[in-house]
């Protein structure tokens, strides 16, 4: 199930936040949070099978086995190295899992390329988020391990950070330390409720009207022939899909937050205005937060991070980099996609990063941007010779203009600029009010027509007429 | 407007301050909008079917394990969600009122045009098959050399009316394309479509504006210069025109959304042979005395008024007093056009390609014929892929 459907938002959302907050056990607050925790497990558990009805059972036994190995892990706090031991298989275990079911078909259709071999290659269907709640086990595995964090004695308690349905299927990914002592209690109240429908209705609007409308004009390009693409045309449709990632991945991260403070929980922020970052280091402090965040502290920084002097620390920096391509598919263009960002971070980090200090910051923006929407081309393309087909048409190979051209530009001018000016966060510090409760009544209204409009939108996705007489 | 306060566990928890009166009301107002749309979802019947889109909706799917296992049931009942939202047919319009305010002129395959009517986007041209069709044809002409043999290729409204395209659409001129079709088939007696549809004196009368297919109108014309090119001897006096529907919404309006727009169907007829044929249908086995379906006209697809729809072989045999009999290659452009041969052949053996599975051969044993049509539009004929195999099995 995903948010921005009909059926999360009219059948599954208002019967759980009913039973979450149905005064059962009012006067006890340790059955309470039991109670509160338990419907959320439950809907959340719902809510993976609903899109994963088999996939389910791999993951309550992944919760299962990782419980029970961190706990004999503590229990064995007298003897460093069966602690170590544990420790080390509860590891291998994840890193197995995801590899066996996200990576096996790559790695042996790699194999099987190198050496001409013809290996059966077993085509598994990937389990929705299985990148997403293996990183949040891993991340409560190491944190248990390093001493950051006690072991969680309540299997309930476990299971409902893995599973929360807010989080679960596209992130943020929430690092275990951070939200330790929420799963035992947190404050719910009508500010933080409100606060997440806020945060909701604006993600629910980044997805549905500008990430989905914009979407169909890249996808529209993208199916033209590139042989044929105008370069401006190529550059309008690349721009399109630029805002598009950005509205998808920023708005379901919104959803999420907000969801979870309707839970009474307290995210990470995932995004924040990537597309005006001053330099590649300063983007990846503002897209997909929780990733890089994972990244640095259970990757880079146990790796040594730049304290093992310089050569190491480049190493350190592409293995993290080759890494956080691989995450996002297995597939060899998000590796180069990755190795990409990992060499320019070098780059900036080594060779010419005193220099574009020096720059007027309009000028590091949009080399910035620049290096980030070629970084997308590799990203959205379906194979490394379609990516350099469709550079190759941005950089003019099949001339300037197409007869679509004009029209795309035109038609696509009022959203397109909306969105641009929304992303690079030309909004942000609009002036609505001094007042802060009439400040507040102001962003309900506005957000009570964006919710409105994202729904039909939403219902108007499913218009499908039956062309009954093509022919 | 994103979340810039600090994660979670930097922060240690506040003195409570006072939480604003509003929050109550927003939150009031949130649920309470869930709680009456999903009441009014299960308040308000579940519709069958929906006419705008001519497709059966979702209905409440059992709840079954197996479908659970499989995830059909899942899929189902999120598309009986949409299906059945309330209002839904209005919140579709709303939605292309929205979407053409902010500027687009085309959804899915349909351009809007600025005078209003619907044109198809251009099918791009597959150049290797449109060769290996064009080569079947000329070894076909060369096996049946005694034949006369004669192709109709008609343009397209986004031919005709490329002028009237949105601001900033251009599309390919065609006509070096139709050229080269035409160089190519240098056996074949070329009837050029583009020159008979200049003679009609309102252009706009060509094509229907909400769909894809020419009118009677545009198929007259052209049939007026087969008629020049093969000395049938027809005169136009000789047939009338009479409207048989003002109400019919095609194709291209539903793929658009516009529900608003309707146009007129017309049907040509010789004016004295009326029902002086037999039209039988191989593969239904069935038999009628016309070539018109009134009954068609009752549902959504009012053009399958012409011929009863696509069909891979129809035999018409007629009792024109004439030894000439023809076989026709055709698309869904000759089904309106196919009335106005029937005084001057004594036979007509129509096959659609895309539909036909049979030899080719047998029904040329079958038959004696002394003339070959292939009748197609641009748009289907760039990227057809079945006339090719059903020449190449004549033998």
């Amino acid at each position: 199930m995903i948010f921005s459907s009909a059926a999360f938002l009219f059948a599954f959302l208002p019967p759980v936040l009913a039973l979450y907050y149905l005064p059962l056990f009012r006067n006890r607050p340790q059955t309470e949070i039991f109670k509160k925790n338990l419907v959320l497990c439950i809907a959340s558990l719902i809510f993976y099978a609903w899109g994963e009805p088999i996939y389910v059972i791999l993951m309550l036994l992944s919760i299962y086995f990782n419980f029970t190995i961190v706990r004999d892990m503590e229990h064995e706090r007298r003897s460093p190295r069966r602690r170590k031991r544990l420790f080390i298989a509860a590891i291998l275990f994840n890193i197995l899992v995801l590899g066996f079911f996200k990576y096996f078909g790559f790695l042996v259709g790699t194999v099987n390329s190198v050496f001409s071999l013809h290996l059966p290659v077993v085509k598994l269907a990937l389990p929705i988020g299985i990148s997403f709640y293996t990183f949040q086990i891993l991340s409560y595995v190491i944190d248990v391990y390093s001493g950051k964090c006690h072991v969680q004695k309540s299997l309930l308690n476990f299971a409902t950070y893995v599973t929360m349905f807010p989080q679960l299927i596209a992130g943020p990914i929430v690092q275990y330390g951070d939200i330790e002592m929420q799963l035992r209690a947190r404050r719910m109240n009508r500010r933080k409720f409100t606060a997440g429908i806020l945060f909701f209705a604006r993600g629910l609007g980044k997805k549905v009207i500008f990430a989905n409308t914009i979407g169909a004009v890249y996808t529209e390009i993208a199916a033209l022939d590139p042989d044929n693409l105008g370069a401006v045309t190529a550059w309008f449709g690349i721009l399109c899909y630029t805002l598009q990632i950005y509205f998808d991945f920023s708005g379901y991260s919104d959803m999420a937050i907000g969801l979870g403070k309707m839970f009474g929980f307290d995210f990470v922020q995932n995004f924040n205005f990537p597309y005006a970052a001053t330099s590649i280091k300063d983007f990846w402090k503002r897209w997909h937060i929780s990733l890089s965040t994972w990244f640095r502290d259970y990757v880079y920084i146990p790796l040594g991070g730049n304290r093992k002097g310089t050569p190491r620390t480049i190493l350190n920096i592409l293995i993290v980099w080759t890494l956080t391509g691989l995450w996002h598919g297995a597939a060899w263009n998000f590796v180069a996609w990755g190795a990409y960002y990992g060499l320019l971070l070098l780059g900036e980090k080594y060779i010419y990063g005193k220099a574009l200090e020096k720059l007027p910051v309009i000028v590091r923006r949009i080399i910035t941007l620049f290096i980030v929407v070629i970084g997308w081309v590799f990203f959205s393309a379906e194979s490394f010779p379609a990516a350099a087909q469709y550079l190759g048409a941005m950089f003019g190979g099949a001339g300037i203009f197409d007869g679509m051209t004009r029209y795309y530009l035109t038609a696509n001018l009022l959203p397109f600029t909306l969105m641009s000016c929304s992303a690079l966060g030309m909004f942000r510090s609009f002036p609505i009010s001094k007042n802060k409760d009439l400040r507040l009544v102001l962003q309900a209204l506005g957000y009570a027509v964006v919710f409105a409009i994202s729904v039909v939108c939403l219902v108007s996705d499913s218009f499908n007429p039956f062309l009954y007489f093509r022919f | 407007m994103e979340n810039r306060r600090p994660p979670a566990a930097a922060r240690r928890p506040a003195a409570p301050s006072k939480i604003p009166a509003i929050c109550i009301w927003i939150t009031a107002g949130f649920c309470g909008v869930l709680l009456l749309i999903m009441a009014l979802f299960w308040i308000t019947p579940d519709r069958a079917s929906s006419e705008s889109e001519n497709r059966v909706l979702q209905q409440r799917p059992k709840f079954t394990l197996s479908a659970v296992a499989d995830g059909s049931f899942m899929k189902d009942f999120e598309t009986y969600m949409t299906d059945q939202f309330p209002l839904r047919d209005g919140l579709i319009g709303f939605h292309s009122f929205l979407s053409e305010f902010t500027g687009a002129r085309k959804q899915q395959n349909v351009i809007r045009a600025k005078t209003g009517r619907l044109i198809e986007a251009q099918t791009p041209v597959n150049e290797d098959v449109l060769n290996e069709t064009l080569g079947a044809i000329n070894a076909f002409k060369k096996k049946n050399a005694d034949l006369q043999q004669a192709f109709l290729l008609a343009p397209n409204a986004s031919d005709l009316f490329a002028g009237d395209l949105p601001y900033g659409m251009r599309m390919d001129d065609r006509q070096e394309t139709l050229t080269a079709v035409k160089d190519t088939l240098k056996g074949l007696t070329w009837i050029s479509a583009s020159n008979a549809l200049k003679t009609v004196a309102e252009p706009e009368t060509l094509y229907y504006r909400t769909d894809h297919h020419w009118t009677t109108r545009a198929a007259f014309a052209c049939f007026l210069a087969l008629n020049q090119k093969w000395k049938l001897g027809a005169k136009e006096s000789t047939f009338a025109f009479y409207p048989v529907t003002d109400s019919f919404s095609g194709t291209l309006a539903s793929s658009y959304g516009d529900h608003k727009l309707k146009d007129t169907i017309e049907i040509c007829v010789p004016k004295k042979s009326k029902s002086t044929y037999i039209a039988e249908y191989a593969s239904q086995q069935r038999k009628t005395a016309s070539l018109f379906e009134k009954d068609k006209l009752a549902q959504k697809n009012q053009y399958e008024v012409f011929l009863g729809g696509n069909y891979d072989k129809v035999v018409i045999s007629t009792v024109a007093d004439t030894t000439n009999t023809l076989l026709l290659f055709k698309d869904s452009y000759a089904n309106c056009f196919l009335p106005m041969l029937t005084p001057y052949f004594s036979k007509i053996v129509v096959i659609d390609p895309r539909y036909f599975s049979d030899s080719l051969s047998h029904v040329m044993e079958e038959n004696d014929f002394t003339h070959v049509l292939f009748l197609y539009n641009l748009n289907t004929f760039l990227a057809d892929k079945s006339l090719a195999p059903v020449l190449q099995s004549a033998g």
